[in-house]
């Protein structure tokens, strides 16, 4: 049983995580294409994944599934709430599954989650990181007219080297 | 034994039922529906199953507040909860929420007439009060037709598509009720 769609788009719907949704967030997550950005080091069962649920996705932060029109799943996004509530700023997250990359799902629920967090939670600020070697991640959120504020240099270590990570912020009202 | 049998109020075509666990889809379905979610006291945050059962555990332990599951010529159309049971001077505020494939029956009407004759007659409460958003009429409607009288807005209660939203809160006294 799929959880009911929070936010609908054109070729993309966000419904909520449910723990039948658990295998397919383990498979994400473990495969080297999401891994390597996202700094997850070991390796997730799931039981690991399990906790991840009842922890985070079931706690306060905003959490939903990317699909597709036909229920099927592509990845995560996430919004979180950083800083104090007076700051009113918000994080953004996702990942895809390789196997559906380059179908525009990724960007589509993050223009989708960014209304949503500016227009219904009323928020001030949303930034997102992306390690400098993840272009396709870059571009997102530069397409979405996120202004490139700063690099982070040597931010990580991931693939044998030192990283950089780069944040990418808007102010409510930059919104297009 | 269908959850029907477990009639705890009924009117018409509408009937009151305690919220069981399994209702929990129902739920999802009701309170993150676009029309549902920008007209209700609670922010618009995603619940996925778990949470709302969650929530249905910590409605019924709680003695302050009374929940129902509404249903209308059997089928789920809505909930309604009456809270501030405990309250000091006996002060009740009620939150209903009615699935847009429902609207346009007369559920509603039924509900919060039910939802009032329970909290001045089995509750003894001495007022009960609800709220509905500035532009939401058909809600005012509802609440005028169970006795319900303005006596107040409040400012920016609310934050929806990119504005700030009034409340009008409606209320009925125990003397009015009985009148």
């Amino acid at each position: 049983m799929t959880g009911p769609v929070f936010l609908h788009g054109e070729s993309t719907d966000l419904r909520t995580i449910e723990e039948e949704d658990l295998e397919f967030l383990r498979n994400g997550v473990n495969h080297p294409g999401v891994r390597i950005y996202m700094g997850n080091r070991a390796p997730q069962n799931l039981d690991n994944q399990e906790e991840f649920f009842e922890e985070v996705i079931c706690g306060e932060d905003v959490h939903l599934m990317i699909c597709d029109k036909n229920e099927e799943s592509k990845g995560i996004v996430s919004l979180k709430h950083q800083g104090d509530r007076p700051d009113r700023m918000g994080e953004l997250g996702l990942w895809v599954h390789p196997e559906f990359h380059g179908h525009g799902h990724g960007s589509e629920a993050s223009k989708m989650i960014i209304k949503y967090a500016f227009e219904q939670l009323n928020y001030h600020r949303l930034y997102a990181r992306a390690y400098e070697s993840n272009r396709p991640s870059q571009k997102i959120w530069e397409r979405l007219g996120f202004e490139k504020e700063g690099t982070l240099r040597d931010h990580t270590y991931s693939e044998g080297e030192y990283k950089n990570v780069i944040y990418y912020g808007m102010i409510e009202g930059e919104n297009q | 034994m269908t959850e029907t049998e477990s009639v705890f109020k009924e009117k018409e075509d509408v009937l009151l039922r305690p919220v069981e666990e399994s209702d929990s889809e129902f739920l999802q379905q009701l309170i993150q529906h676009k029309n549902v979610r920008d007209t209700i006291g609670r922010p618009p945050k995603p619940l996925n199953r778990n949470e709302e059962e969650k929530h249905i555990e910590e409605m019924s332990s709680n003695d302050d507040a009374a929940y129902f599951l509404i249903e209308f010529e059997g089928e789920k159309a809505g909930t309604i909860s009456l809270h501030g049971l405990e309250s000091e001077y006996g002060k009740g505020e009620f939150g209903i929420s009615i699935h847009p494939d429902f609207h346009g029956k007369g559920i509603g009407t039924e509900s919060v007439k039910m939802i009032v004759e329970y909290g001045f007659e089995t509750q003894n409460l001495h007022k009960i009060r609800g709220g509905h958003l500035e532009d939401n009429i058909p809600s005012r409607r509802v609440m005028e037709k169970a006795g319900l009288q303005e006596e107040g807005r409040e400012r920016d209660y609310k934050y929806v598509d990119g504005e700030w939203k009034d409340v009008h809160w409606m209320s009925i006294l125990e003397d009015e009720y009985k009148s």
